[in-house]
């Protein structure tokens, strides 16, 4: 499937920061408020006239993989609505857009291309630095010294809930399983006190418990005997397990050892999660036209500020990437400038996407969001009455659990009506949670998106 | 997936010291992996046992076979609502109030569009919280729409479960709504099915089922008040009483009939009112109050020359006296009888309504219509020349107009365009008058920003005044209203 990269209002829609800012946007849009709007190929700009006496400068760089904005608006929201509401203009009336570009935009559009070199020099510096291998040795020597220090104690204790058996743990364990993870932190593995603390969100909880638990414990176990080996592991089967462990990778180490990769990466889907104390965590799936490899960019912000770039569900752009080091690598961040590009949606029969997930797996055996882009998914409802679930997602007459809410199940069920839908979602390990879909009957459609 | 499992479960729940786990089903390499762990402690060969199960069980998993699919929706007739136009609609049906969704809906069905599939689901949803749009969004659900009612279970109409289970086993509001539909379905059925209800129903239960045959009355219905007017439950008789009194054909109206007819004397030209002197035995078998409530302000007699003038048409009286509706008021003000005069007539005016009689009691500024919904019994065309004679009467009773409107028109109606056009005059006019009721005139301005026909729309947004108007809340939405009417006519005449 191929999609041309349309700005639809849809997908402008999709750029807002809440649906207060598109409400406050769709408000904006009679042409009187505005004044001195104008586009070239570069960007759009026009004065929107607020409540004070002089007019918001507005202005939008359409030169990237999505458009980026500025408003001279005092609004911490980002896009604000007079940006979302300049966009959503240029689709509605382009005749309108008549005038030069003034000054106060290209000033903008220069600084921002020389905040990117600036940017660009500063970095090389740093890689070159975090390119030393025995500088680099020396940094991780001692952690994992740490880490190897609390091995049996974490071995110990895994032991222990087995001997305990599984079915004798209830809510009131959760303490001595808190303090084990507090000793993970203590020993700078946050990773594995993630993933104890995760899995006491099943004590208590019925008679699957045990069985829950069992795989967590078995998670665990996988990643306390890569630590017991470490040192016979491979430079790169070291960093999966220093991602495991939860320790961070520096950008400048990606800079320097990651593998690069220029393509034209089309944006399958994006989800933003709240994570702890109003941190926001985005997640946006890519997909390489022609190496046909997956790419994840991870980006985190605080509150209501907004992320630094925009991606646009169903566009494309081609650039390259870095990816993290690893096996089987999916993590990755963008490397210099994007440029908009035809954009291909790729969709596998169940079975060639499990072959992908599992030759993923035999390089990296560590659970983690596996991506799935399928081909001919329907969801529907069963012919004969009173089946459970009532809403099924089939692929290849497969029935592929998922975990839809009851709004953007309802929403896509509309999108498709029945219809072979390509789905692209992440595989928690028991579910699938549907991210984007394209109608493949009616490719015209602009993508279905989980968040919208 | 959990079948592999299975054999490790006993181990893991009580215990690796009380149970081994057992062997494990699994293809050749996995169970090889497996076996090369036999020989470990209990304990840490559970746990590489799990780790091997997790990552093998992930790569290998399979998935159970799907069930058989309701077939997919039919190929859409209608093309789908332009995508300007849709964003409009959007914000119409999620923000405003039902006329507008309902005008936006008929105009999209008249243009020959369907719900574009992002709109379905926002639509289904007003579906179920406004029931009184369904039909309007039916008409423009297409086969996706439809098709997805279908998936919810709901192809059929939102009220279409079982009326009669409802009737039988439901809570008081529900049979009450189940003997309507009963009754629109069968009048006899659901009359006879009421009556047999109702020995075994307290007066309370019994007076409320009662409201939904008086509500819907017809000629038929006469031999089941007249028995009610003999029940224990008084808000039951009067219930029967009043609906005796829309069967104007009733023995029960003839002998109301008779009675008024008996207090009118004619002496020559002079027309003389004779109220009663005592009160007749027979009035309490016909659901009338003989006695009068406390704190009444009307005299024993006055009272029920109330009681009695009140239980026929106007048009009894016009036909004792000689007197048209102004004569009757101007008959009344010359005797000492008309504060229970007036009474009388403006509530028979609300059970029957004459545009005749409404017009003299408006014109002499008393309002029969208030607290009744009297507009539904008259033929529109009747009540638009009504209305316009009315504002141009100079005794604007704009409010009442609009409040009288939105309860008669359809849901997706506008007011008709020559009386659209005399209220637009009148609001005006209020705008320029010198005392303004800035939050009255407010409150006006957003009702006509929804009952007003599309082409005086942009009369009203320029209306001298109107902006001044400081009511912040009631002027957002009033805007709001005229921005998306003439935002949505365009984007639908531009598609």
């Amino acid at each position: 499937m191929s999609n041309s990269p349309p700005l639809t209002a849809d997908a402008v829609a999709a750029l807002a920061p809440d649906a207060a800012s598109l409400k406050a946007a769709r408000g904006l849009l009679g042409l009187k408020g505005w004044g001195k709007l104008g586009a070239d190929a570069e960007a759009a700009w026009g004065e929107c006239q607020g409540s004070g006496a002089k007019p918001y400068q507005t202005q939008v760089d359409l030169r990237g993989s999505a458009p980026a904005f500025k408003c001279s608006c005092p609004s911490r929201k980002f896009p604000c609505k007079h940006g979302l509401a300049l966009m959503l203009l240029k689709l509605q009336s382009p005749a309108s857009f008549v005038a030069a570009r003034p000054d106060w935009v290209s000033e903008w559009l220069e600084g921002r291309k020389e905040r990117a070199q600036q940017k660009e020099v500063k970095q090389a510096a740093a890689v070159q630095a975090a390119a030393d291998p025995a500088a680099r040795e020396a940094r991780l020597a001692q952690r994992w010294a740490r880490a190897a220090k609390t091995l049996p104690e974490l071995k110990r204790w895994l032991g222990d809930q087995v001997e305990r058996g599984l079915g004798t743990l209830d809510a009131a364990t959760r303490p001595q399983w808190e303090t084990m993870a507090a000793r993970m932190v203590d020993a700078q593995c946050p990773g594995l006190a993630a993933r104890i603390r995760s899995a006491a969100e099943h004590l208590g909880s019925g008679a699957a418990a045990p069985l829950k638990l069992l795989r967590e414990l078995g998670q665990l176990q996988l990643i306390a005997e890569a630590l017991e080996r470490q040192q016979t592991l491979t430079e790169i089967q070291r960093a999966d397990l220093m991602v495991q462990l939860g320790w961070p990778t520096a950008r400048e180490e990606v800079l320097a050892l990651g593998e690069r990769l220029r393509d034209v990466w089309t944006v399958l889907g994006q989800i933003e999660e709240e994570r702890e104390a109003r941190l926001r965590e985005r997640r946006v799936w890519l997909h390489g036209v022609q190496s046909d490899r997956m790419a994840l960019l991870i980006d985190h912000a605080h509150g209501d500020r907004p992320f630094e770039t925009l991606y646009l569900t169903g566009t494309a752009f081609s650039a390259e990437l870095i990816y993290y080091p690893g096996s089987a690598p999916l993590r990755a961040m963008p490397a210099g400038e994007a440029e908009p590009a035809p954009a291909t949606i790729p969709g596998d029969s169940l079975a060639s996407a499990w072959a992908r997930l599992a030759a993923r797996l035999a390089l990296r055996p560590y659970a983690a969001l596996q991506p799935l882009a399928l081909a001919g998914a329907r969801l529907s409802v069963p012919a004969a009455a009173g089946e459970s679930p009532p809403v099924c997602l089939a692929v290849d007459d497969r029935r592929l659990p998922h975990r839809l809410g009851r709004l953007p199940q309802e929403r896509l069920l509309a999108y498709g009506g029945g219809h072979p839908l390509r789905i692209f979602g992440e595989w928690d390990g028991d579910q699938l949670l549907p991210l984007s879909a394209w109608n493949e009957a009616e490719p015209a459609l602009a993508p279905w998106q989980v968040q919208a | 997936m959990s079948g592999f499992w299975t054999p490790l479960l006993p181990a893991a729940t009580v215990g690796v010291g009380r149970a081994a786990p057992g062997r494990v089903d699994a293809p050749a390499a996995v169970a090889a992996l497996l076996s090369s762990l036999d020989g470990l402690p209990a304990a840490e060969r559970l746990l590489r046992m799990a780790a091997v199960l997790e990552v093998c069980g992930q790569a290998g998993l399979e998935f159970a076979p799907a069930p058989a699919l309701i077939a997919p929706a039919a190929a859409e007739a209608r093309p789908p609502l332009p995508t300007a136009a849709a964003e409009v609609l959007r914000v119409i049906l999620e923000e405003t109030p039902p006329r507008l969704a309902a005008q936006a809906l008929a105009a999209t069905d008249r243009a020959g569009f369907r719900l574009p599939p992002a709109l379905l689901a926002p639509a289904l949803e007003q579906r179920r919280t406004r029931p009184a749009l369904a039909p309007l969004l039916d008409a423009v659900l297409g086969e996706r729409g439809r098709w997805l009612l279908a998936t919810r279970g709901e192809a059929a109409p939102v009220t279409g479960t079982d009326p009669l289970e409802r009737w039988q086993h439901g809570t008081l509001a529900e049979r009450r709504a189940a003997l309507g539909e009963l009754l629109a379905a069968d009048r006899t059925e659901g009359r006879e099915r009421l009556r047999a209800a109702l020995p075994q129903l307290p007066a309370s239960e019994r007076a409320e089922l009662l409201t939904a045959v008086v509500d819907t009355v017809t000629p038929e219905d006469e031999a089941l008040f007249e028995s009610l007017l003999k029940d224990r439950g008084r808000e039951v008789r009067l219930l029967a009483a009043a609906g005796l009194q829309r069967i104007p054909a009733s023995a029960w109206a003839a002998r109301m009939r008779e009675r008024v007819r008996a207090l009118i004397r004619r002496d020559g030209r002079q027309v003389l009112l004779d109220p009663p002197a005592e009160a007749d035995p027979a009035w309490s078998a016909d659901g009338i109050e003989v006695k009068r409530p406390k704190h009444e302000s009307l005299g024993e007699r006055a009272w029920w020359l109330y009681e009695l003038g009140r239980r026929v048409p106007l048009s009894v009286w016009q036909e004792a006296t000689g007197l048209d509706a102004t004569g009757l008021l101007a008959w009344a003000k010359s005797g000492d009888w008309k504060d229970a005069l007036r009474r009388a007539w403006t509530e028979s005016l609300a059970v029957s309504p004459e545009p005749a009689g409404l017009l003299a009691f408006g014109l002499a500024g008393m309002r029969p219509w208030q607290n009744a919904p009297l507009f539904e019994r008259i033929p529109p065309a009747e009540l638009e020349r009504f209305w316009l004679a009315m504002l141009e009467s100079r005794r604007p009773p704009l409010a009442d107009l609009l409040a009288a409107s939105d309860a008669a028109l359809p849901i997706d109606g506008t007011l008709a365009l020559p009386l659209a056009e005399a209220a637009l005059r009148v609001y005006a006019a209020g705008l320029r008058g010198e005392r303004r009721d800035v939050w009255h005139l407010a409150q006006l301005g957003r009702q006509l920003s929804i009952l007003l026909p599309l082409p005086l729309l942009p009369e009203l947004s320029q209306a001298p005044g109107l902006a001044t108007l400081e009511a912040p809340s009631v002027m957002r939405e009033l805007e709001c209203n005229l921005n998306l009417r003439l935002r949505f006519a365009a984007a639908l005449a531009a598609g």
